[in-house]
C-alpha cells in the first residue's frame, strides 16, 4: 500500500487540503478529491491540454504533475481567472467569437491563452498564438476562432492597460 | 440581410451561444464530471486477441476480490443479442442484419471486444478484478483485409458462411459503350485508412435506479434513443429505461452506437448501486468505433471537351467484426460515389466485409469522404489529361437543381457548387512564392456533396415544446442532444426569431427521454433540419394563439401582429401594443394553449423494387468548394498547408459564427484525414494506441481557414436552411491532395499523406526520370 | 524506521544525502514529464505496483535553486539540470551562446510540456530522439555528476552509454550541463523533423556548428538524434569538412558521409530508409546554411 500524503493546494485563492499517494497526479487529485471538475482529462498523458492548469501561473498539464510536487502552491483554473460578474477578457472574447463549440477544450485552452497574453508585452502574432495553444487540442472549431478570440482579447487588455 | 432579402432580428446573426458562458467559466458538467454518493466503478475486461473461440471464463477470483460488487459475462445478460433490420435496403448478397452483442460470447472477433464487466468501490480494485478473470482463448487465425475476407475459404468471422455484409450496385446507362467512345478515360485505385474520432471528452457514464425503480443513465451519447435497446437489452419494457446526455464533448459520430449505457444498465442493475464507466485515452481508440477503410478503383471517361460520360467505380469497405451502420455507411458512399457530376452512364459496385479489425460505424461524413478522395482525384487527373484548369473541368459537369443523380433522384433544392468553386478559388488569393530552393507550392480544390438528413425509408421524425411561462419566459424542450455544434442553442434561437423575446429569455431543456419530446439522433447533419423545423413549427403554433389573442385586445386582424422585444404590437402602428406577458396571461386565462408539442416528419420514401439502389435515398444534399495552397519541404517530404478555404451554399445560417465554425471545423477534419491520421492495425492490434502515435492536427500545423458561406435559401431546413456538419468535412482532403499532386507532380493515392509517403513519391519520380543511374 | 517516502531536499547536499542513504533509494524527479507516463502505462498494463519500490520514495529536485538557472561560470555556460525547456528556450545567454540549444528545447513536446520537463531530465532518459542531446552534442557539453561521494565531469558523448542507458550511477544525479564559451558565438542549426509541428517526437533531429577561417572550414560539429541508439556525432562528415571552401556541393558531398554513424531503424513514425535520406538531406541543408551564416 503506497503511503499517503496530506497535502495544501490553493486552489483560485482557497487553500484545499487532501491526501494523495505518491503518484496520483494532479487532474486526478482535483477532479475525484476536491470537485474541481472544470479541470478536464482527455488522454492522461500530457498530449491534449484538456487538463491544462496555471501552476504558480505556468501553464502545464496536470496530467503530467504529481499530486505531491503542488503542495504548497497555486493551483489557476477557468474559475479563478474569471466569473460571469467579471469576465477575463479572453472569456468574453472566446463567447463572443464562437471560440467555443463542445466546449471540452476551453477550459484548457483559455489557460493556454492567458499565460501567452501575461507573457506578452504586446498582442502577440498569430503565429505566436497558434505556438502558445499548440498543446491544447481541439477536434471541433478548426481553431481559427480559437486564434480570433486570443487576439482580440488580447487587444482589449491592451487597450485597457493604456486606459488605466 | 440573410437569403432573399428577408430581415431576421436573430436568424443569421453570431449572437453568443447561452452554453458558451457556462463553457468558458467551467461551470458545465459533462458525464463524467458529476458527483453522486455510493457509486461504484466498473472496468470493462476486453479481449486480447482479434480472432479466438473463448473456451471458458472463470469469475470466481474476481467476484471474492475485496470491494467487488459485480462480475458480469454474457450469459448473465438477459437479451445478450439483438438484430437491427436496416430497414428494407435491398442487398445482392450477404445478410443484411446488424447483430449487436453486448459481450463476448463463444468468440471474440475483434481486439478489445468487451468480453467481461466488473463493478467496485474504487476503480483500483474494479482494475484489479478485472485481470483476475480466468479467460481461456482458443486464438484463431482472423482476416485482416476485406479483399481477402470475401475470397472462397476466407476465415469466416461472423457465424454466417461469407464475410459479406453487403452489396449494393448502381447501374444507369451503358457503361461500356460510353468508355468506348470517351476521348480520354483515367483510372486509378485509391486507399484510404481506419480514423479515430478523437473526441476531447472520453466515453463516459453513470447508471443507477431511481426512485421509482427506473434505470437511468447519464451518459455522453449522440443518441439517447439507445434507452430502446437498453431496454430489450434488460427485457425491460421500454418506459423503464432512462437515457440522459449532458453537454457532449465531441461526438463526429464516434457516440453513435451504444458505448457505456448497457454496460452500466446492467452493473447497476445487477448492484443496485450508481455505477460509473469512463474509457481511458487507449480503451476508446483501442476498442470504439473507427472510421471505414476503403479500395476503390475509380475509371472515369470523358469527351476531348471535358464533359464526363462514364464512370465506372468498385469498392470495398472494411466493417471490422461487426456490422454496425456499415451497410448505412456503404449505401451513403454509392449514393454519392459520383459526386456533385453529371454521369450520363454509371456503374458502381460496392461490398463491405467483416475482418477482425476493429469494427467500423459512423464518422463525419458516412461514406462519402472517402469516395470523394478518389472522385476528386479523378477529376484532377481528367483536367491534366485534357489539358484543363481544374476548375474549368469541374465547371463543366456539376450538377444543377433538377440534374439526376446516379440513382435516378432529380435534385430539388438549390444547388450552387459552380459559385462555390469559383469562391474557393478566388478566395486563395495570389500564388505564395517559394521560401527556399527546396520548396515546391501547389493549390487544389476540390468540391463534394454530402446529405443531410437520414436516409428516406427511415421515416424520420422529430418532436420540440414550445410554451410561454406565465411571466413572459419561454422553455423549449426537446430531446437534442448537443454534441458542440450548438444544437441546443439553434432551437432557442428559432424560438427567438418567432416569439419575438431575446435569447436570454429562454431555457431549453435538452437530451432526456423522461423529460423531453424525442427530437431523434445528432447524427447524419440532421439536428439543425430537423429538431430546427419541429421547433419552427411549434412556436409558430404559439405565436399563432398568442398573435390571436393580442388581435383581439388589439382590434386588429391576427395577421398585422408582430411579436418583438417582448411586446406584441400592430404593424404601421407604434401605439397600439401590448406587453407580450399580458397578451400569454390573458390567454391562459381564456384557457387558449400557450404552448405546443409539434412534430415535423422527413420526406417519408419507400424503397423501389429494384435490385440496383435506385430513386430518392435521402431528404437534400448540401454542396461546397474547397480550396488549399500547400508547401512541400522536397528534401524531407513534409507538407505545410499555407492557405485553406471552405465555401458552401449554407441556405440560410442560423447562428453565423456557428455556421462559419462548421466549415471550419470540418474543414479541419479533412486536413487530418490527408496528412495525419492512421489507425495502424497489424493483424488485429492497433499499434497507434494513444495520442502521441495516433496524430491530430495542433494549432501550429494549421493556417487560418477562410470560410465562405452562400446562402440560397434553397433548403430544406427551417428558414431555408442546410446541413452542414458533415459536408464540411467532405472535400477538405481532396483539396489538400489535389494541391499536394499541383505542386510535386506526382499523384499519391494512398491517405495519409505522410512526409514519408511523400518523399519516396518523389525518389520515385527522381528515378524514373532520369534515364542513367549516377549514385554511388 | 520508516523512511520520508516524499524528499524536497532544501540543497544539493541533502539530496545526495538521501541518495546515499541505505535502504530504498528514493526515485528521483524533477519535472517528471517522462516518469508520470511510465508510471501510468505500467497501471494500466496491470503491473503489479504496490511492491514497486521505484516508486515508494521521491526525491523531487523540481525546486532545488542549486540546479534551475543558467549563468556565466569561469569561462563555461552551466545550465542547471533542473532548468526547464522553457526556461533554456527564452534565456539570452542560451539564445547568444547556443542557440541550437534555444531551438531544440524549444521544439520540445508543446509550450506546456516545455513548462515542466528539464533538460537534466531530457538527457538522463536518454531516448535516442532526446531534442537537446544533438545541439548539445555538437557543442562539445560536458555534464556534472554528483554523489555524496564527490562531483566528476564527463563529456556528454560518453554519458550515453547504449539505448537508454547512461553513465550515471545509482547514488548520482546530474546537477549541471556545462558549455565552453570559447569561441563563442559560433554559427549553428538546430533542425527537427517530425511528423507535425507540435507534440511530436523527432524522426530525425540535427543540430550543426561551424566555424570559419576566412573561407575555409576551420571546425564543425554535426550531431543526430533518432537515427542511432545513441545520439550521435558525425565525425566523418566533420572530418572531410574541415579545410574545405563549404558551398551547396560540398555540403551535400560532405554530408552523404553521415551512413557511417547511424543506423536508423523502423518504427511506427517512419522507415530506416527514410530516416536515412532525410538525415543526409538536412545534414547537407543545415552545412550550407551554417556556413552561410558563418560567412556573414
Amino acid at each position: 500500500m503506497s503511503d499517503m500524503r496530506e497535502i495544501e493546494i490553493e486552489v483560485n485563492g482557497r487553500p484545499l487540503r487532501t491526501t494523495v499517494a505518491l503518484d496520483e497526479t494532479l487532474v486526478d487529485v482535483l477532479r475525484h478529491k476536491l470537485d474541481v471538475f472544470e479541470v478536464k482529462n482527455g488522454c492522461g498523458q500530457g498530449d491534449c491540454g484538456a487538463c491544462t492548469v496555471l501552476l504558480d501561473g505556468a501553464a502545464v498539464n496536470s496530467c503530467l504533475t504529481l499530486a505531491v510536487q503542488a503542495d504548497g502552491r497555486r493551483v489557476t483554473t477557468v474559475k479563478g481567472l474569471g466569473t460571469p460578474e467579471d469576465p477575463h477578457p479572453l472569456q468574453t472574447a472566446f463567447i463572443e467569437h464562437g471560440a467555443v463549440q463542445c466546449g471540452f477544450c476551453s477550459s484548457g485552452m483559455i489557460l493556454s491563452a492567458a499565460s501567452l497574453l501575461a507573457q506578452s508585452a504586446g498582442v502577440p502574432s498569430r503565429a505566436e498564438i497558434r505556438e502558445a495553444i499548440s498543446g491544447n487540442l481541439c477536434r471541433c472549431t478548426g481553431y481559427t476562432k480559437i486564434v480570433d478570440a486570443i487576439e482580440v482579447a488580447a487587444r482589449a487588455e491592451l487597450a485597457d492597460e493604456r486606459s488605466a | 440581410m440573410s437569403a432573399q432579402g428577408r430581415q431576421y432580428r436573430v436568424i443569421g446573426r453570431g449572437v453568443p451561444r447561452h452554453d458558451a458562458r457556462d463553457k468558458v467559466f467551467g461551470r458545465t458538467r459533462y458525464a463524467d464530471d458529476f458527483v453522486m454518493p455510493g457509486t461504484l466503478h466498473a472496468k470493462v475486461l476486453r479481449s486480447r486477441y482479434a480472432a479466438a473461440r473463448i473456451v471458458s471464463i472463470d469469475t470466481s477470483t474476481a467476484a471474492a476480490m475485496p470491494g467487488v460488487h459485480a462480475v458480469l459475462t454474457a450469459r448473465d445478460v438477459p437479451h445478450n443479442e439483438t438484430t437491427s433490420k436496416f430497414g428494407q435496403t435491398h442487398s445482392a448478397g450477404g445478410g443484411f442484419e446488424g447483430l449487436y452483442r453486448v459481450l463476448a460470447d463463444k468468440k471474440v472477433r475483434y481486439l478489445g471486444e468487451a468480453v467481461a464487466l466488473v463493478a467496485a468501490e474504487t476503480l483500483a480494485q474494479a482494475e484489479a478484478a478485472a485481470r483476475a478473470i480466468d479467460v481461456t482463448y482458443d486464438p484463431q487465425p482472423g482476416v485482416f483485409d476485406p479483399v481477402t475476407a470475401l475470397e472462397p475459404g476466407a476465415y469466416r468471422v461472423g457465424e454466417e458462411d461469407s464475410n459479406l455484409v453487403c452489396a449494393y450496385k448502381v447501374r444507369k446507362g451503358d457503361v461500356e459503350a460510353a468508355f468506348a467512345q470517351a476521348d480520354v478515360v483515367v483510372e486509378g485505385e485509391y486507399r484510404v485508412p481506419f480514423g479515430d474520432h478523437v473526441y476531447l471528452e472520453l466515453e463516459s457514464g453513470t447508471a443507477w435506479i431511481d426512485e421509482d425503480g427506473v434505470i437511468t443513465i447519464r451518459a455522453s451519447t449522440q443518441v439517447i434513443e439507445h434507452f430502446r435497446d437498453v431496454a430489450d437489452i434488460l427485457g425491460l419494457p421500454h418506459n423503464r429505461v432512462r437515457v440522459i446526455a449532458p453537454m457532449v464533448g465531441g461526438g463526429f459520430g464516434g457516440k453513435e452506437d451504444i458505448t457505456v449505457e448497457a454496460y452500466l444498465a446492467l452493473l447497476a442493475r445487477a448492484t443496485g448501486r450508481p455505477v460509473r464507466l469512463t474509457y481511458t485515452r487507449e480503451e476508446s481508440i483501442l476498442a470504439h468505433s473507427k472510421r471505414h477503410p476503403y479500395v476503390m478503383r475509380y475509371r472515369t471517361g470523358a469527351t476531348a471537351d471535358g464533359r464526363i460520360v462514364a464512370m465506372d467505380v468498385d469498392m470495398v469497405s472494411d466493417a471490422g467484426g461487426y456490422p454496425f451502420l456499415s451497410p448505412w455507411v456503404l449505401l451513403y458512399s454509392v449514393v454519392m460515389a459520383t459526386g456533385p457530376y453529371i454521369v450520363p452512364n454509371l456503374r458502381v459496385d460496392a461490398r463491405c466485409a467483416l475482418t477482425n479489425n476493429t469494427f467500423t460505424s459512423a464518422y463525419r461524413g458516412f461514406g462519402a469522404p472517402q469516395v470523394c478522395f478518389a472522385y476528386e482525384s479523378q477529376m484532377d487527373e481528367l483536367a491534366e489529361k485534357l489539358g484543363l484548369t481544374p476548375l474549368e473541368l469541374r465547371l463543366r459537369n456539376y450538377l444543377h437543381t433538377g440534374d439526376e443523380l446516379g440513382t435516378g433522384y432529380a435534385l430539388e433544392s438549390a444547388v450552387l457548387t459552380d459559385e462555390t468553386a469559383r469562391h474557393a478559388w478566388q478566395a486563395l488569393g495570389e500564388p505564395t512564392a517559394p521560401r527556399s530552393p527546396h520548396e515546391v507550392i501547389g493549390r487544389g480544390i476540390a468540391s463534394g456533396m454530402q446529405s443531410y438528413g437520414r436516409l428516406v425509408y427511415l421515416h424520420d421524425s422529430s418532436r420540440a415544446f414550445v410554451g410561454f411561462e406565465l411571466d413572459g419566459s419561454v422553455v423549449v424542450r426537446s430531446g437534442v442532444q448537443d454534441i458542440g455544434g450548438g444544437q441546443a442553442s439553434s432551437i432557442a434561437q428559432i424560438t427567438a426569431e418567432v416569439l419575438g423575446v431575446p435569447m436570454d429569455d429562454i431555457t431549453v431543456y435538452f437530451g432526456d427521454t423522461a423529460l423531453t419530446p424525442l427530437a431523434g439522433t445528432t447524427t447524419a447533419t440532421r439536428m439543425l433540419y430537423m429538431s430546427g423545423n419541429a421547433t419552427l413549427k411549434a412556436a409558430r403554433a404559439v405565436r399563432r394563439a398568442v398573435a390571436g389573442k393580442a388581435g383581439e385586445l388589439l382590434g386588429v386582424d391576427p395577421d398585422r401582429i408582430d411579436l418583438v422585444d417582448r411586446t406584441a404590437r400592430v404593424e404601421g402602428d407604434d401605439q397600439k401594443s401590448l406587453p407580450i406577458v399580458d397578451v400569454v396571461r390573458a390567454c391562459a386565462s381564456d384557457g387558449i394553449p400557450i404552448s405546443d408539442l409539434a412534430q415535423f416528419n422527413a420526406p417519408f420514401r419507400d424503397l423501389e423494387e429494384s435490385d440496383c439502389v435506385v430513386g430518392q435515398i435521402h431528404p437534400d444534399y448540401t454542396f461546397g468548394t474547397h480550396a488549399a495552397e500547400v508547401a512541400v519541404d522536397t528534401l524531407t517530404g513534409k507538407v505545410t498547408v499555407l492557405k485553406l478555404v471552405a465555401s458552401f451554399d449554407v441556405g440560410q445560417s442560423i447562428n453565423k459564427l456557428s455556421a462559419q465554425g462548421q466549415l471550419e471545423g470540418g474543414t479541419v477534419t479533412g486536413v487530418g484525414y490527408a496528412l495525419l491520421e492512421d489507425v495502424k492495425m497489424d493483424q488485429g492490434r492497433t499499434v497507434t494506441g494513444a495520442l502521441d502515435t495516433y496524430l491530430v492536427p495542433t494549432a501550429a500545423d494549421l493556417p487560418d481557414v477562410q470560410a465562405v458561406m452562400l446562402e440560397s435559401g434553397g433548403g430544406k431546413g427551417p428558414f431555408g436552411a442546410k446541413g452542414i456538419g458533415e459536408p464540411s468535412s467532405t472535400s477538405g482532403a481532396p483539396a489538400v491532395a489535389n494541391a499536394i499532386a499541383d505542386a510535386i507532380g506526382v499523384r499519391l493515392k494512398q491517405l495519409p499523406f505522410t512526409p514519408e509517403r511523400v518523399l519516396t513519391a518523389l525518389k520515385e519520380r527522381e528515378r524514373s526520370a532520369a534515364p542513367v543511374a549516377s549514385e554511388r | 524506521m520508516t523512511l520520508e517516502p516524499y524528499l524536497r531536499p532544501a540543497d544539493l547536499d541533502e539530496a545526495l544525502a538521501a541518495l546515499a542513504e541505505p535502504g530504498a533509494r528514493p526515485l528521483v524527479v524533477a519535472g517528471a514529464t517522462d516518469l508520470v507516463p511510465a508510471r501510468r502505462k505500467a497501471r494500466l498494463n496491470g503491473a503489479s505496483l504496490d511492491g514497486d519500490a521505484a516508486w515508494s520514495r521521491l526525491l523531487d529536485l523540481s525546486r532545488l535553486d542549486d540546479l534551475c538557472g543558467i549563468r556565466e561560470v569561469d569561462g563555461r555556460l552551466e545550465i542547471g539540470a533542473a532548468t526547464t525547456m522553457a526556461a533554456i528556450a527564452r534565456d539570452a545567454l542560451v539564445a547568444r551562446f547556443v542557440p541550437a540549444l534555444a531551438a531544440a528545447a524549444g521544439s520540445v513536446g508543446s509550450p506546456l510540456v516545455r513548462n515542466r520537463a528539464t533538460v537534466g531530465g531530457n538527457l538522463v532518459t536518454a531516448s535516442p530522439s532526446a531534442d537537446t542531446a544533438p545541439a548539445l552534442l555538437a557543442a562539445d557539453a560536458t555534464v556534472r555528476l554528483a554523489s555524496s561521494a564527490g562531483r566528476r565531469e564527463l563529456p556528454l558523448a560518453e554519458f550515453f552509454v547504449s539505448y537508454r542507458r547512461t553513465a550515471l550511477r545509482p547514488d548520482e544525479i546530474v546537477t549541471h550541463v556545462l558549455v565552453s564559451l570559447a569561441g563563442r558565438p559560433a554559427a549553428s542549426r538546430f533542425e527537427k523533423v517530425g511528423l507535425r509541428n507540435a507534440d511530436a517526437i523527432s524522426v530525425v533531429c540535427a543540430a550543426c556548428e561551424i566555424e570559419l577561417e576566412g573561407r575555409t572550414c576551420r571546425a564543425a560539429r554535426i550531431a543526430l538524434g533518432a537515427v542511432a541508439p545513441v545520439p550521435v556525432r558525425a565525425f566523418a562528415v566533420e572530418t572531410a569538412l574541415r579545410g574545405r571552401e563549404v558551398g551547396d556541393a560540398a555540403a551535400a558531398e560532405c554530408a552523404r558521409l553521415v551512413h557511417e554513424h547511424i543506423s536508423p531503424i523502423d518504427d511506427l513514425r517512419a522507415s530506416g530508409r527514410y530516416r536515412g535520406w532525410v538525415a543526409e538531406a538536412v545534414v547537407a541543408r543545415m552545412i550550407a546554411d551554417t556556413a552561410r551564416e558563418a560567412r556573414v
